[in-house]
């Protein structure tokens, strides 16, 4: 691209220089036009350009921002001493030399801070500057270039002393000179720039077409010499166009990093997609197997339950089935905690108030198998705890109702047992009341002591009840 | 004492049968049979007009409970199907809502739990 830029430039060349002698359409804002496009595109490169270097840090690309801004600043001098671009056929500052001094200034910086910073980087083509030190370095010169800028706004205000570079309307030989020099400064920057920076940079292969653009536009202008010759008009446009190059490029890798943005950002969300898919299958294939296992796990619980049954039916002395009837309850209990928690889906939040009011009919249906005609009354608060913590806390109600009831007497007129629970600051309180008179019972069975080790499993202690009230109370 | 209610188990795993026939037979219940598959279930459920069916979801061989009870009632036959099942997650209770179920009872459970729903089951509106 570069090498096709500067092959259009040269035939350009070859082929406008012929007319550049000839006579132009009169256009007398064309001088305001170019400065004003020159700025604009002269400073917005430069901000571009500051951007690159906050991001790089090389120390040639100070040279090129303090470059453009130097240049965008001598477009608006240029403009105001200028004679007939914004005041009929006077200037606003200076006399008729101070455009020219200024244009000869114009035109011999560009060139010069383009081989110094072609030369830096060809010194230390990997020096990449410290975050601090480039901050410092940009600083300072942007704060110099500016301030040459003004010292030539003041040399140029006082252009009379200054020796003429167009006298009668002519270049004189000083500006000539002058201008060859400035030319060939151009030319000398763009062999440089191929012959080192330009191969390992982009941004500086452009700065090469640049060059190459304002050094044919001062060709143009050199062979145009007359105000609105078509030599002197193509040379303005040249120059233009030349400043426009560093813009055109940053927006030629503005649109390619998009076109590289909605690239990634299709694949990106093609990944995700895939990836979603993937998840939900998976979720799906755990909820399946999940629910797998709790089915067979309550399938098996109702298979244990009918095998105690069983043997149940076949035993003739009472308390051994009295002891496989306290086993069904237990099954009973896991079973309810599962079931939970195979509803919630989540192992470590079961609702074990809901596990409480569900137990509670199931062991009043058990207990009414002795025919002691027991009632059960719940009242339990939503608490979320752990399956781990869930499935001793069921197995303990169940062995604190059955403690409760067998306490009461076939006499008690008082044949309901309370069960309540509920969490006050962060304590949490299962309580298992009857209002019968009662024998304390015996603390060494083991009854008790598979509930005191169901209490030490969920970290509790237990409070015996007072007065006549058989109540059994655990906080946990 | 006879209920002159006549119940049909539909479960696969024996000793759970087994022990839900003796069950309901010490209860006064008329258990027509054990069928421990889907097929098995409609078979004879058409040979016994049974009043009651206990209805397990996952059964040996093709077709699980809710396909038995479906096609049970497809043929004109209304008896009262109360499932009886280890599953209670929300797409096995979706199956089983489409046969408008006479009550669900959730394994593991106590005999007095399904004796309650076969009796509301059994109920006038029920």
């Amino acid at each position: 691209m570069v090498k096709a830029a500067l092959w259009l430039l040269a035939v350009l060349t070859i082929c406008g220089l012929p007319f550049a002698r000839l006579p132009g359409p009169e256009v007398p804002g064309v001088t305001a036009a170019f400065c004003a496009s020159l700025f604009i595109t002269e400073v917005a490169t430069a901000f571009l350009l500051l951007v690159r270097f906050r991001v790089e840090r090389r120390p040639w690309l100070v040279l090129l921002v303090c470059a453009y801004f130097f240049s965008a600043a001598m477009a608006v001098l240029y403009l105001l001493a200028f004679p007939g671009a914004l005041r009929p056929s006077r200037t606003l500052i200076g006399d008729g030399q101070a455009a020219s001094w200024l244009f000869v200034a114009w035109t011999l910086g560009m060139p010069s801070a383009a081989i110094s910073a072609a030369f830096l980087e060809v010194r230390r083509p990997d020096l990449v500057l410290d975050r601090k030190i480039a901050s410092r370095m940009v600083r300072v010169g942007i704060g110099l270039t500016f301030a040459g800028v003004a010292l030539l706004a003041a040399i140029a205000v006082r252009a009379p002393a200054l020796p003429a570079l167009v006298a009668e309307g002519r270049w004189t030989g000083l500006f000539k000179v002058l201008h060859v020099a400035s030319t060939a400064a151009m030319l000398l920057g763009v062999a440089v720039i191929a012959w080192g920076p330009g191969k390992r940079s982009d941004l500086f292969a452009w700065f090469g077409v640049t060059l190459m653009a304002m050094a044919v536009a001062n060709i143009f202008a050199a062979v145009g010499g007359e105000r609105y010759a078509f030599g002197w008009t193509a040379a303005r446009i040249g120059y233009a166009l030349g400043a426009s190059v560093l813009f055109g490029f940053f927006l030629w890798l503005f649109a390619k990093q998009q076109r590289l943005l909605a690239n990634a950002r299709e694949r990106l969300e093609a990944d995700v997609a895939a990836r979603t898919a993937e998840l939900r299958h998976m979720i799906g294939e755990r909820d399946a197997l999940l629910a797998e296992v709790y089915h067979r796990v309550n399938n098996n619980l109702q298979v244990l339950r009918s095998m105690l049954q069983l043997e149940r039916r076949n035993l003739a002395a009472g308390c051994e089935a009295a002891a496989l009837v306290r086993m069904d309850r237990r099954t009973l209990s896991i079973g309810v905690v599962h079931r939970r928690a195979m509803q919630t889906r989540l192992a470590d939040d079961i609702d074990v108030g809901a596990v409480i009011e569900e137990l509670g009919p199931k062991l009043q249906d058990l207990l009414a198998l002795d025919s002691r005609d027991i009632r059960l009354e719940v009242r339990a608060a939503a608490t979320r705890m752990k399956l781990d913590l869930a499935v001793p806390l069921g197995l303990l109600i169940q062995e604190l109702v059955a403690s409760v009831a067998e306490r009461i007497r076939p006499s008690d007129p008082d044949r309901t047992i309370l069960i309540t629970f509920e969490e006050v600051g962060g304590i949490r309180r299962i309580a298992v009341v009857n209002g019968a008179r009662t024998d304390p019972g015996d603390t060494a069975s083991l009854d008790n002591l598979i509930i005191a080790s169901l209490i030490g499993q969920l970290g509790g202690s237990e409070e015996f009840g007072s007065g006549n009230s058989c109540s059994r109370v655990v906080n946990f | 004492m006879k209920t002159g209610i006549r119940v049909l188990v539909v479960e696969d795993e024996f000793v759970i049968a087994m022990t839900l026939k003796d069950d309901l037979e010490d209860a006064g219940y008329e258990v027509l049979g054990i069928a421990g598959t889907a097929d098995k279930a409609v078979q004879m459920a058409g040979a016994g007009s049974p009043d009651v069916i206990l209805m397990d979801i996952r059964l040996n061989g093709t077709g699980d409970g809710v396909d038995a009870a479906l096609r049970i009632h497809d043929r004109g036959m209304k008896p009262a199907v109360i499932f009886v099942t280890g599953s209670s997650e929300p797409q096995a209770l979706a199956r089983i809502e489409k046969d408008h179920p006479a009550g669900v009872v959730f394994k593991p459970a106590a005999f007095n739990e399904i004796e309650r729903a076969i009796r509301a089951a059994l109920q006038p509106g029920g």
